[in-house]
């Protein structure tokens, strides 16, 4: 015991010394803050979060030390390129720690960013905590198929439902142990399932039915627009597994897509646009806007009700928390991942007024988000580290609309990042762990 | 001693012939075959890999499959591999008795025939992981027959050495000769002179006559002579039958993918380039190889996306094969900008593609893309359709020095005037003596004179009422 204690000494002091080999001796103090990938200075982050991880944006060689006052956390980091004979002491950068809790577990598809195909695809789970990522479910389940928009009921880890494509596929629903799948095209409105809603209450589910099509521009910095030539809202009923088209929200000529509930589950918020003929070139001129229709007693009631929109923008992923609407807003189309200019944007309902949620937003696509089940986080994709690979950034609310600055989920080293040759795709929060049910999902397709 | 020596004169021996026949006759295979590998030290590298079967195996392949796209290297290991599995499997043949007296009688015959079939099968298949999977089991036996005693060495009878000659030459030729590994090595060859460029290894490879037994290769030859510029001149002196024989658009396969990134690669349509790269990965067992890699380094490049060439670099500084060129990229484009639109540029102006050559073509044109092999493209694909009136317009716009001999033929089965495009002499005659023979309803003199010829593929397309526009030339 005392040998491997002896070995394990020697072989942590020579990794420490290993790490600060070639560390000057003296440092130079500066005004500046150090220049660190990912931009973890001034952000907030959830108390017993992962220890966040970076590095100097130019490469060079660095160290930190941390000291938590209160409720901030300050880190000097020291700089410094090999053969430097001083350092540089950077000026300490605080990060801030918020009282409001967040969910345990976030659920995100791993996917490469491609195009209409793929190889590996797994649902996957982080706990914030620490950095342990574990498979929900992957697409060897399904003989190498498409698994897509995983959904909770509510953030809760026993309740899900994804849909598995191929031969034999459909929606998957699990309730604990009860894994069942269904084809949703083959019953009621016969209409596929593509973006999914679970009613708060656990009884429903809305699912846009998607016909979706993809261009791809010529040398153009934006290789490719994903579009609709169609969509429409079905209502599936899990008591009795029916489904019925939604007539209000399937007119024939719009397409209504993303929908949305609201936390008591009255009201359904959801895109629409006009109809547009060949849709590839004329992409530019189709205009989601943010609608909003009751529900009440399983039924939709009344007409729909626009909300926000014109012909200089589309609104795409509205989810409602606290009075706003938090949305995706792009100059135009369906699939804001892939635009540059797409943002996230805040709805007021009191208002009626739209406004960029400035601090979460950068010049690269931000696209897909969700709020934590206390609504005092939101989890979102953004590309902006290199414009193709889809992160995951969290951020705080502030209340009003707010939002503190967001950080990157922490990895044990900022290099996964780069090293990752798969995009992050419909972060969810989920209020606990998920089992693994890769073998039970396999059995649905023998 | 003697009987020791034996074992490894036959180790030699094997080493050599694998190595030879590898070398004749599967070396561009090889080399695909290592562009297709992909071996990182990631995290996602070896959790995926760990999450497949025979794990152990495919990472020993992966390893080893990375050095194949170096020139001779993947014999080399080939070659090195069959003679461990020989050798480990007759160590332990050497030292496990077995109850049955027949398998005592063929000791070293049984490793011979375990090395030669592993071999051949390999040979046979996509990837040569077979013998990664035999090579582990070996090892795992020679390991367990480290604890045995060891026998007496058998003495090599003459039966023995005619029995494991029989093995290795009947190997040997079963490789050299079989019309399977020939066929792969043939598409592997071209394949990879049309990524370097190397469009003469490419048109000596698909010849007109190669082409009857491999159409599939047509469409590389179509992209080598746009290249030096013969398509005009020798497109139809190939047998095709088809528009679909011009090229492979639309075809989501390994080979369809290959080509088609590479095809716009050297149109100049680098998302196009990218689309089919990403394409091509997906049919591999990470979606990512070496080869997808590096090709989208270089569209990236292209396209000004220096974000993602450092990216991916990183990424190959993870492989021991790549390691250092990847550092030496990485340093290069150290603090590169993006070539970024614009502001309020929006991407819903850009021309896009689909999966329609002909429209793709024209859009590429209207892009600013001036590409001649795209133009020429775009002339062939109006005379596959036998669409004359398009092609006399489109004609019009580029300009020519020299009309190659196709085009002479399109125009004056459109009915032009000859002075006017300036058509030879020599191809107006033949075009006249030709219709003075179907006059005369001479077709063996029509059939002899247009072969070869734009009328050919023409004359054959109306007489089975193929084309779409319903053209009809009353000659």
């Amino acid at each position: 015991m005392k040998l491997i204690k002896y070995i394990t000494g020697i072989a942590l002091m020579s990794i420490l010394l290993h790490s600060c080999s070639g560390a000057p001796s003296e440092s130079i103090p500066s005004d500046s803050y150090p220049d660190i990938i990912p931009d973890y200075i001034g952000v907030t982050i959830p108390e017993g979060i992962a220890k966040l991880t970076f590095e100097m944006a130019d490469g060079t060689n660095c160290r930190y030390e941390m000291e938590r006052e209160g409720d901030t956390l300050w880190y000097t980091v020291t700089s410094w390129r090999k053969g430097d004979k001083k350092a540089t002491l950077h000026k300490s950068f605080p990060v801030y720690i918020s009282s409001d809790p967040i969910d345990p577990y976030i659920a995100y598809r791993l996917i490469e960013p491609g195009y209409e195909s793929w190889h590996n695809i797994v649902i996957a789970q982080r706990e914030l905590a620490t950095y342990k990522e574990s498979r929900i479910v992957s697409n060897r389940a399904n003989d190498m198929g498409c698994v897509n928009c995983h959904t909770f009921d509510s953030g809760n880890p026993k309740k899900m439902l994804f849909h598995a494509r191929g031969k034999g596929g459909g929606t998957v629903f699990i309730d604990e142990d009860q894994v069942r799948i269904i084809n949703l095209a083959q019953i009621g409105a016969q209409r596929q399932g593509t973006y999914p809603a679970w009613h708060p209450s656990g009884r429903y589910v809305v699912f846009s039915s998607n016909n979706t099509r993809q261009c791809f521009t010529i040398n153009e910095y934006q290789p490719i627009e994903v579009y609709d030539t169609a969509s429409d809202i079905i209502l599936m009923d899990l008591q009795t597994d029916s489904v019925m088209l939604v007539p209000q929200l399937s007119l024939e000529t719009r397409m209504e897509t993303f929908p949305s509930w609201s936390e008591d589950g009255s009201t359904l918020y959801f895109c629409s646009a006009a109809s547009v003929e060949n849709v590839a070139n004329n992409r530019g001129q189709v205009h989601y806007r943010l609608m909003s229709a009751k529900f009440e007693d399983g039924q939709f009631i009344g007409e729909p009700e626009e909300l926000f929109g014109d012909d200089s923008c589309s609104v795409s992923f509205p989810r409602y928390n606290d009075g706003y609407v938090l949305f995706t807003h792009t100059a135009f189309g369906t699939f804001p991942i892939w635009h540059d200019e797409a943002d996230l944007w805040m709805y007021d309902i009191e208002t009626k007024e739209a406004f960029p949620a400035e601090i979460l937003n950068s010049d690269k696509a931000e696209s897909y988000h969700s709020w934590s089940s206390n609504g005092k986080w939101i989890i979102f994709g953004s590309r902006r580290l290199d414009g193709r690979y889809t992160r995951v950034y969290i951020a705080h609310y502030k209340g009003n609309g707010e939002f503190d600055k967001p950080f990157l989920l922490p990895q044990k080293n900022f290099k996964h990042n780069t090293l990752r040759l798969k995009s992050y795709n419909i972060p969810e929060f989920i209020k606990g762990e998920v089992k693994d049910y890769e073998k039970a999902v396999s059995k649905l397709f023998k | 001693m003697m009987k020791k020596r034996g074992k490894y004169i036959i180790a030699a021996l094997l080493f050599v012939v694998v190595f030879c026949i590898g070398a004749l006759f599967q070396s561009y295979t090889a080399i695909i075959q290592g562009q297709n590998s992909l071996f990182l030290f990631t995290g996602d590298y070896f959790r995926e890999t760990f999450a497949a079967s025979w794990p152990l195996s495919h990472l020993l392949e992966s390893f080893f499959l990375q050095f194949y796209e170096i020139p001779m290297v993947g014999p080399l290991l080939t070659a090195l591999i069959v003679t461990l599995i020989f050798l480990l499997y007759s160590f332990f043949s050497q030292r496990i008795s077995s109850p049955f007296p027949i398998v005592e009688v063929f000791q070293i015959v049984d490793a011979v025939a375990l090395a030669c079939f592993s071999w051949i099968y390999a040979s046979m298949a996509e990837t040569p992981l077979i013998l990664f999977k035999i090579l582990l089991i070996s090892f795992g036996l020679a390991l367990v027959a480290l604890f045995a005693k060891k026998k007496e060495a058998v003495k090599l009878k003459i039966w023995k050495i005619a029995v494991i000659a029989l093995f290795v030459i009947g190997s040997a030729l079963f490789i050299s000769i079989s019309k399977d590994i020939r066929s792969v090595e043939t598409t592997a060859k071209v394949r990879y002179a049309t990524y370097k460029g190397d469009w003469n290894t490419v048109l000596e490879n698909v010849t007109p006559k190669s082409s009857i037994e491999r159409p599939d290769l047509m469409p590389y030859a179509f992209l080598a002579m746009g290249y030096t510029g013969e398509l005009g001149e020798r497109l139809f002196t190939y047998p095709i039958q088809n528009i679909e024989d011009f090229d492979m658009e639309g075809i989501q396969s390994i080979e369809g993918n290959y080509f088609n990134s590479l095809l716009n690669y050297y149109m100049g349509n680098y998302n196009e380039a990218l689309h089919h790269i990403f394409q091509y990965s997906c049919h591999f067992p990470h979606g990512i190889t070496h080869f997808s890699l590096s090709q989208m380094i270089r569209y990236n490049n292209l396209l000004g996306k220096y974000s993602m060439v450092r990216k991916y670099a990183q990424i190959l500084i993870h492989s021991p094969r790549y390691s250092t060129s990847a550092s030496k990229l990485l340093k290069r484009f150290e603090g590169a900008q993006d070539s970024i639109p614009p502001a309020g540029h929006l991407s819903s102006v850009a021309r896009t593609t689909t999966n329609n050559p002909q429209y793709d073509l024209l859009q590429l044109s209207l892009a600013g893309i001036n590409s001649k092999i795209a133009q020429e493209r775009f002339l062939c694909y109006l005379m596959l359709q036998g669409d004359l009136d398009n092609f006399v317009e489109a004609f019009r716009i580029f300009e020519w020095e020299r009309i190659p001999r196709h085009y002479e033929e399109a125009l004056l089965l459109a009915g032009v005037d000859p002075n006017e495009f300036g058509i030879s002499a020599a191809t107006q005659k033949l075009f006249y003596e030709i219709s003075f023979a179907m006059a005369q309803a001479d077709i063996p003199t029509v059939d002899r004179m247009a072969k070869g010829s734009y009328w050919e593929y023409h004359f054959r397309k109306q007489k089975e009422g193929a084309y779409d526009s319903g053209l009809d030339f009353d000659l």
